[in-house]
């Protein structure tokens, strides 16, 4: 369904390649104030794969990631230069509406964080705003995207109850419930397990390898391995830069790039 | 504390050892925080009591009392003692001052006795207290009831009679009441109303209506059955008549229409008194005043305050929440978002006094006066809006109070984790659906304890209130059952103001002073509750945040 | 992502962003359309209707001009003249600013009576000439205010450093919303309980309550000597418990006080402490005086300076006075070498808030102060200040009159000097926070 809306408006043929470019960041900068946070980023992602972004604290990788749905927007001194691709087309455009932008680029953050609202209402936020839709669809939407993050089961005979009276790991599968529902084209994590115990990351690991034949998945992670089990491809950035960037596997067997290594290796953290 | 410290404090046997520790100063801290707790709870208990001391049936005292070698008796209760330290000189005796009420036919009703003269106290039985409407209270002795001329009972018994016509008067009242709010009242609208519309067509230069002349020929018809409806429930309520006699052998006559209560103390079990007493804080929040205020009840006052309380809410509210979602969520932080919040600040600052002054002028000189010459040109010069009332104060106090719900809402807005309106932002909300759907729906427990801050704060303010619309006594209430209904123009009475009144206006300070301490607590104790809600509000909020969110 | 946006929520976006706009800007718009109009009704006051300023030397030179109203004023000192259509200001030479409305001189009068100095606004003699000078007022607004703050200063700041610092948490927790709740106490109220129920008892009772402002603070110090007598562990456990343990204490000494009060009166002043003040110090004694308004605005203002006050130094970092305590302190060193000197700003900025309360506080003094124009500062006589003075002659003035005039000018000054005071508070508790922030 995904692919017919994305097709719809993007004008895409609808007989893509396997590995049909998604996303292209093309020589992109980004200040706040003075602080310099991204230097000439180029990179392609592509579509219905997982790429993480790794890298040291403070190194602009969560900058990055709030880049593509255009987060940044909201804090005042960001400056912007070079372009973000979606489908071919830039997301600067002033044609662009951002709130549409970011419906078809979803966000999962690193804390969950359900609105103080129903299971059932957290989920179909997002539908409602988009367009009056009957109230069985809704329902019907609400149960595929909770299925979908494998939260169904467990939630089913309580969608009236607050989404506070989850388990974190639940929330953040909730979180992403809520994303997928209004049916992206992009998910954007950012570090979604960061807070989790490691049976619920264990879980939000194997939800990403299901996602992925369905969405094109971002994740921004300090978790090394993490990066290593859940990802296709692999960015690595450091002070700004885009060190290195490729297939994941390659990567970690055979770093290009000596601060690549090193970081690999646990030298910096 | 340190083991430096100790050793120290362990040789502290000199004096100026023991004043270089520092303990002395921190004990000296401790009595001014001492002192801010013993005024709080001081003032509070004197309020409680003598508030709540105002309802109690107190005994009746009888004496005889010498004077001069004037031999007087004397009936009534004891209001207080006061000792003679205040004048060392003379060995004076301890005074008493007693309310001895009978106002009508043995004025003052509040009179001082030195306790040396007075001798022979007793507590009789059968003394009564009367509570009337006109005059204050009566005490004395039963003496006869009267049907017209004809005796009906007389000593003990006429109690009993008392008692047997009671749901008679109780009807009579309720008819009364009838004629007048349904008849007499609407009448009298009915008439204002064409007279104001004889005015419209004069000020229109229209020749006068032949049909206004017939309408208000009608009605002053209509008008005059009714009197004569109410004159005949009077004369049956004022048929029968209580004879009373007093101590020094004054007969007082009470047509049974005028009594309120009639009560003996002296003879009263304990469950008897507490009856009594929630009676009488039921009248005090359900009746009128009378008697210039200094008796009855504050029922127009409670009503006046809540309304106009009521109003403000309506149109602070949404000032304070808009000002605080540009403060929180729409202004870049800069220099203009720096001088708003001074603004706020300076806004809470500035005396009520000068609101006051400026509601006077603005709100009702200009704006009052600028809507009568637009509207209501054909009542001028009477003012219609142009005069203090009911929309100014509440518009007054709106500004007074806005400061409050700004920053309670701001405060709530803060404690919102930012991760929230990324969540809703990255779903592909608008900012305003944002706000409108999550961010303030999560506040309004912080906007609800602003507003009960703001209320309780309007509640309590008497100095603007005073030059914008409150009155010692409004004869109407600003809602009734004549269109519009709510009327916006009138003056209303307000608790806070009421309490100043009867403090400082009133001629009979010793009558007055029961009512203002009731008056007084009842205040007090609606706005600790108010604020004790909104305290509570804000710490549940606090403790609901901080196990949903930990970052 | 080029589908546009339905109207409906474009509208409702830009519609709150406008809203919210308007109530931010609502906020200077009230404060300024406040100034505006009370600069616009009073400015009037100060309009020269042909001379703009004068300075009138000798009486020659102002019998020249013969249609100013200053024509006829007392010309021996050098004055400066404002003039308007019914009144005129003379800045007299003692630098006082008096108002008198503009009349044609009355037959056979040379000279209208000279600027004393006196706030008099109406009188039943018929040929009455009002005087409108603000010397009393402003004497009066600043007296109460004075006396209010040397009453409410000591009491809240050295409370707030015992609540911030020495306090069990417990207590703590119990303490400050209770002293914050006084700060809900309608000023009506306090206003009548001072001067129904204390201004008569202090009356009756001067003695024993001049005598506590020494015994209270005595006797604590004493308890606190033998408490210092005792084994080290015992008074280390009561400090922190000290806030309520002195309650009793205040009550004991204050019924002593009040129960031995002849006593004390006739061994202290012979007998009549009133008469004692006239004779020996020459000072009246009205029942409602400054010091019953001092007690009752004090009570009024502590909970405003102890809130803020203990804020500001409950807000200093610990880790700041565990490094003093560390270095061998005691808390006391600590806290007056650190804590308060890094609290100090909020501390100031508290008591111009309080300051600012005070002087713009109407009920009270409208019900304690007596209400009469004096220009003195004795502790046992009342006055009148801007406030009450605005409270009891505006609703009796006659609109667009000079003295109606006047009464905004006297409330646009409260709204300028409390301004003042806020602001510098505000900016000061800013800094303060940033520094906070910044540790």
């Amino acid at each position: 369904m995904s692919e017919q809306g994305a097709a719809e408006f993007e004008g895409l043929p609808s007989s893509a390649p396997a590995e049909e470019i998604c996303l292209q960041v093309d020589n992109l900068s980004l200040a706040y104030g003075d602080v310099q946070a991204l230097k000439n980023i180029r990179l392609d992602i592509a579509k219905r794969s997982v790429t993480a972004f790794i890298g040291p604290s403070g190194c602009g990788k969560s900058s990055l990631l709030r880049c593509f749905n255009r987060l940044n927007d909201l804090i005042d001194d960001a400056k912007l230069d070079g372009e973000i691709r979606l489908g071919g087309k830039s997301i600067h455009a002033p044609d662009v509406e951002v709130s549409e932008l970011r419906r078809c680029i979803g966000m999962v953050f690193q804390q969950p964080n359900p609105f103080p609202k129903s299971i059932a209402e957290n989920v179909a936020y997002g539908l409602k705003l988009h367009g009056a839709l009957p109230q069985s669809e809704i329902d019907d939407r609400i149960e595929e995207a909770l299925r979908r993050v494998a939260l169904w089961d467990e939630v089913r005979d309580r969608l009236g109850e607050s989404a506070f009276e989850l388990s974190s790991g639940q929330q953040q599968r909730l979180v992403i419930a809520r994303a997928i529902a209004v049916e992206p084209e992009v998910l954007l994590l950012d570090e979604p397990a960061s807070a989790l115990d490691p049976i619920s990351t264990l879980r939000i690991e194997e939800l990403i390898h299901q996602l992925k034949d369905r969405y094109t998945l971002i994740i921004v992670t300090h978790n090394i391995q993490q990066a290593a089990r859940v990802s296709d491809y692999t960015a690595f950035l450091y002070l700004g830069e885009l060190i290195e960037f490729g297939v994941t596997q390659a990567m970690f067997t055979n770093p290009q790039d000596q601060r690549t290594e090193d970081y690999i290796a646990g030298r910096y953290g | 504390m340190t083991d430096q410290v100790e050793v120290a404090e362990g040789k502290a046997a000199g004096w100026s050892d023991w004043w270089r520790s520092g303990k002395p100063l921190v004990w000296l801290n401790a009595l001014a925080v001492a002192l801010s707790i013993s005024a709080v709870a001081g003032l509070l208990a004197l309020l409680a009591v003598r508030g709540l001391a105002h309802f109690w049936p107190a005994e009746v005292l009888a004496f005889e009392y010498l004077d001069q070698g004037v031999k007087t008796r004397v009936v009534g209760e004891l209001i207080r003692r006061e000792s003679p330290s205040s004048d060392g000189l003379e060995a004076a005796s301890e005074q008493w001052l007693v309310k001895t009420g009978n106002r009508r036919v043995n004025p003052p009703d509040f009179r001082w006795y030195a306790r040396d003269g007075i001798a022979n106290l007793r507590t009789p039985a059968d003394l009564v207290v009367v509570e009337r409407r006109e005059w204050g209270r009566a005490y004395g002795r039963l003496r006869a009831l009267y049907e017209g001329d004809a005796r009906v009972a007389s000593g003990e018994r006429v109690w009993a009679e008392i008692e047997a016509r009671r749901e008679q008067l109780q009807s009579l009242r309720a008819a009364a009441a009838d004629v007048q709010s349904k008849g007499v009242d609407a009448i009298d609208h009915a008439l204002e109303q064409l007279r104001i519309e004889r005015r419209k067509r004069a000020f229109d230069a229209l020749p006068p209506s032949l049909e206004l002349v017939f309408r208000e020929r009608e009605l002053k018809e209509r008008s005059a059955e009714y009197e004569q409806q109410l004159r005949e429930i009077h004369a049956a309520l004022n048929r029968d008549r209580l004879h009373l006699d007093t101590m020094n052998g004054e007969r007082i006559e009470l047509p049974l229409g005028d009594l309120i209560r009639i009560w003996r103390p002296n003879q009263m079990s304990w469950s008897e008194k507490l009856g009594h007493y929630f009676v009488g804080v039921r009248l005090f929040l359900t009746e009128g005043p009378r008697e210039a205020n200094t008796e009855g009840g504050v029922f127009p006052a409670i009503f006046g305050t809540s309304l106009m309380v009521l109003l403000m809410s309506v149109l602070v509210t949404p000032f304070g929440v808009l000002a605080a979602l540009y403060l929180h969520e729409y202004a870049r932080q800069g220099l203009l978002v720096r001088i708003v919040r001074i603004a706020v600040s300076n806004l809470a600052g500035v005396p009520s006094i000068v609101y006051g002054v400026f509601g006077l002028g603005f709100f009702v000189y200009f704006i009052g006066g600028s809507i009568d010459e637009l509207f209501y040109a054909h009542a001028r010069p009477a003012p219609t809006f142009g005069t203090p009332g009911l929309i100014w104060a509440s518009f007054t106090l709106a500004l007074l109070t806005a400061p409050v719900v700004i920053l309670a809402t701001e405060e709530g807005l803060a404690r919102i984790p930012r991760s929230i309106r990324e969540g809703s932002l990255a779903l592909g909300a608008t900012k305003a659906e944002t706000l409108l759907r999550v961010i303030v729906p999560m506040a309004s427990p912080a906007i609800l304890t602003g507003v009960i801050l703001a209320v309780a704060r309007a509640a309590g303010a008497a100095a603007p209130l005073m030059l914008v619309g409150v009155v010692k006594f409004a004869p109407t209430l600003p809602i009734d059952g004549h269109f519009p209904y709510i009327h916006l123009e009138r003056q209303f009475m307000h608790l806070g103001f009421h309490i100043y009144d009867l403090g400082f206006q009133s001629q009979n300070v010793e009558a007055a002073r029961p009512l203002v301490f009731a008056t007084a607590l009842l205040l007090v104790m609606v706005i600790l509750l108010l604020n004790s809600s909104a305290i509570l509000l804000r710490s549940r909020l606090e403790r609901r945040y901080r196990s949903s969110y930990q970052d | 992502m080029r589908r546009p946006l339905a109207f409906r929520r474009r509208f409702v976006d830009a519609l709150l962003k406008h809203l919210a706009g308007m109530g931010g800007g609502g906020v200077i718009a009230i404060i300024t359309l406040i100034f505006g109009y009370l600069l616009f009704v009073a400015a009037p006051a100060f309009k020269t209707p042909s001379v703009t300023e004068l300075d009138i030397i000798d009486a020659q030179a102002a019998a020249a001009l013969p249609t100013n109203p200053a024509s006829h004023a007392p010309l021996q000192t050098r004055q400066r003249v404002f003039g308007a259509d019914d009144t005129y200001a003379l800045l007299d030479a003692d630098g006082y600013l008096n108002f008198f409305p503009s009349r044609p001189p009355r037959d056979g009068e040379t000279h209208p009576p000279p600027p004393s100095h006196a706030w008099q606004s109406s009188a039943s003699e018929s040929n009455f000439e009002p005087k409108f000078s603000f010397v009393p007022l402003i004497v009066g607004t600043f007296k109460a205010a004075f006396y209010a703050m040397l009453i409410a200063v000591p009491i809240a700041v050295l409370g707030a450093i015992y609540t911030a610092y020495f306090m069990a948490p417990a207590m703590r927790r119990l303490i400050k919303p209770g002293i914050e709740v006084m700060a809900a106490m309608p000023t009506v109220v306090l206003g009548f309980l001072a001067g129904l129920w204390l201004a008569p008892l202090v009356e009756s009772h001067l003695t024993a309550t001049l005598l506590s402002f020494i015994a209270l603070p005595a006797s604590v110090l004493l308890l606190s000597r033998l408490a210092s007598l005792l084994p080290d562990q015992y008074a280390r456990m009561i400090e922190p418990w000290l806030g309520a343990l002195s309650v009793p204490l205040i009550a004991l000494m204050v019924w002593l006080l009040f129960r031995f009060d002849a006593a004390l009166e006739s061994l202290l002043f012979s007998g009549d402490a009133q008469y004692w003040l006239r004779t020996v110090l020459g000072l009246d004694y009205d029942q409602r005086n400054a010091l019953i308004v001092g007690i009752a605005m004090g009570i009024a203002v502590v909970p405003v300076i102890f809130s803020i006050s203990e804020d500001a130094i409950h807000g200093v970092p610990r880790h700041l006075t565990s490094g003093s305590l560390a270095l061998g302190a005691t808390p006391w060193q600590t806290l007056s070498n650190l804590v308060v000197p890094f609290a100090s700003p909020g501390i100031f900025s508290a008591i111009m808030i309080g300051f600012g309360r005070a002087v713009g506080e109407t009920m009270i003094v409208l019900m304690v102060a007596g209400n009469t124009p004096l220009a003195n500062m004795n502790l046992f006589e009342g006055m009148r200040t801007f406030a009450a003075n605005i409270a009891i002659e505006l609703p009796e003035s006659e609109v667009g009159s000079s003295h109606f005039r006047l009464l905004f000018l006297s409330a646009l000054i409260l709204f300028v000097v409390t301004f003042a005071f806020n602001t510098v508070a505000e900016v000061v508790r800013t800094r303060l926070r940033k520094r906070y922030a910044s540790l």
